[in-house]
């Protein structure tokens, strides 16, 4: 990945490759430089920092134990570990059973694809490819896909959501995924 | 499922990073990326567009007692895998730090009384920065002591033990009081020298008994440098 402007990636690969070597202290620097940014997505997705602070605890134990699977391939050290403390939110909605009381879900997912297009960094080109690809969708598939990632919303959640059957939204996302490829791609 | 139809992989993939697989194929699918390269990377082309969302959110930070559990599980010698929740430190009543902090100097002074004048080293907080402990040095006698400024609630099977923690390495400093006014006193020579952090822990009746932190560690001080 090219270096952009505060583009801290080349020394998160750095940090990474001593957690894998069990460095505690590259471990510590390396919560105290993403930890913010993941405790967010926590966040956003259980609404309450109660339920988001156990969440960011058992994601980074997780990536302590998971950092010598690691590889760039998997992408940069900032999506891997945003993947862990997102699968981990996740799991903690469905043992909650339900969505906590909190900040409500609206089109608020979609003012970040909006406000966030920033083209000087290199997340904003990204943000601005998916974002100019998102929006090739039909609404509400498209805002499906946006719930799913921004909120961890299940297929349950959308279709009551969305008020359609369960596996029309099924069919939404995989179609949408199929077309956002192409997009990307093309 | 087949996992050899492109365009099916690259949706799985999708799906593994959207977060709607239920968890067992999520788990089935992990197990797969370990041994097809192929399969990694495109789950890391996915994480990386969908990342852009959250690069856009502003940050939040976390509290400090997130890292202090995330290291009470991961330092070499912590065999604790349960998770750390902290009920009793939401409902705690202490007395304001000021006052705490000004009898303890008061307690600790008077019990030192005809020694050299013991300075603070370090006030061990909890994470409210609420003060629990007050650990003094008498450099005449060589001792370092450590008062409790509080009555903190633990089980009778329990005892807190302090440890200095340099280069994220704890060294056992030994048993504290749970009674406040209580002091215990210790060689100064266990203090490490140089940028120390304290740590306490919830240790079994005795201490810990691999020399490494084995339960949570609850407070934390900073020693503060001449």
């Amino acid at each position: 990945m090219p270096a952009g402007s505060g583009d801290t990636a080349p020394d998160l690969f750095d940090l990474m490759r001593h957690v894998a070597r069990r460095d505690h202290g590259a471990f510590r620097e390396l919560y105290r430089r993403t930890a913010p940014q993941l405790f967010a997505v926590a966040v956003r997705i259980l609404r309450q920092k109660e339920f988001a602070e156990d969440v960011l605890q058992e994601a980074f134990v997780s990536i302590w134990e998971r950092a010598p699977d690691y590889d760039a391939v998997r992408g940069s050290p900032m999506s891997w570990l945003a993947t862990i403390v997102r699968h981990r939110a996740i799991d903690a909605l469905r043992r909650l059973g339900a969505r906590p009381e909190g900040t409500a879900a609206g089109d608020e997912a979609l003012a970040f694809l909006v406000a966030g297009s920033d083209t000087s960094s290199d997340r904003g080109v990204m943000l601005g490819a998916l974002s100019r690809c998102l929006d090739q969708l039909e609404p509400q598939p498209r805002d499906a896909v946006v719930f799913a990632y921004a909120y961890g919303y299940t297929h349950e959640e959308l279709a009551a959501q969305f008020k359609a059957p369960l596996g029309t939204v099924k069919s939404w996302i995989r179609r949408s995924l199929e077309r956002l490829k192409l997009c990307l791609d093309g | 499922m087949n996992y050899d139809d492109p365009k099916l992989r690259s949706i799985l993939a999708g799906e593994y990073v959207l977060g709607t697989m239920p968890p067992r194929t999520r788990a089935r699918f992990e197990q797969l990326m370990r041994y097809d390269a192929g399969l990694a990377r495109l789950v890391g082309d996915w994480a990386e567009r969908f990342g852009s969302i959250d690069a856009g959110a502003p940050p939040v930070e976390p509290p400090p007692r997130v890292w202090t559990a995330i290291e009470a599980r991961t330092l070499p010698g912590a065999m604790r895998s349960k998770p750390i929740r902290f009920p009793f430190w939401r409902g705690l009543a202490l007395a304001s730090s000021a006052v705490a902090i000004a009898l303890l100097i008061f307690v600790a002074t008077k019990t030192d009384m005809p020694a050299p004048q013991p300075h603070v080293v370090a006030v061990v907080t909890d994470e409210d920065n609420r003060p629990c402990w007050l650990v003094t040095e008498d450099k005449g006698r060589g001792t370092l002591s450590v008062a409790a400024v509080w009555s903190p609630t633990r089980d009778a099977k329990h005892e807190f033990e302090l440890w200095a923690v340099a280069d994220s390495k704890p060294v056992p400093i030994g048993l504290i009081p749970v009674v406040r006014d209580q002091i215990a006193t210790f060689r100064a020579s266990a203090l490490p020298k140089g940028g120390v952090t304290l740590a306490v822990s919830l240790e079994p009746t005795g201490g810990s008994p691999t020399g490494s932190p084995t339960g949570p560690i609850l407070y934390h001080g900073v020693v503060l440098t001449d």
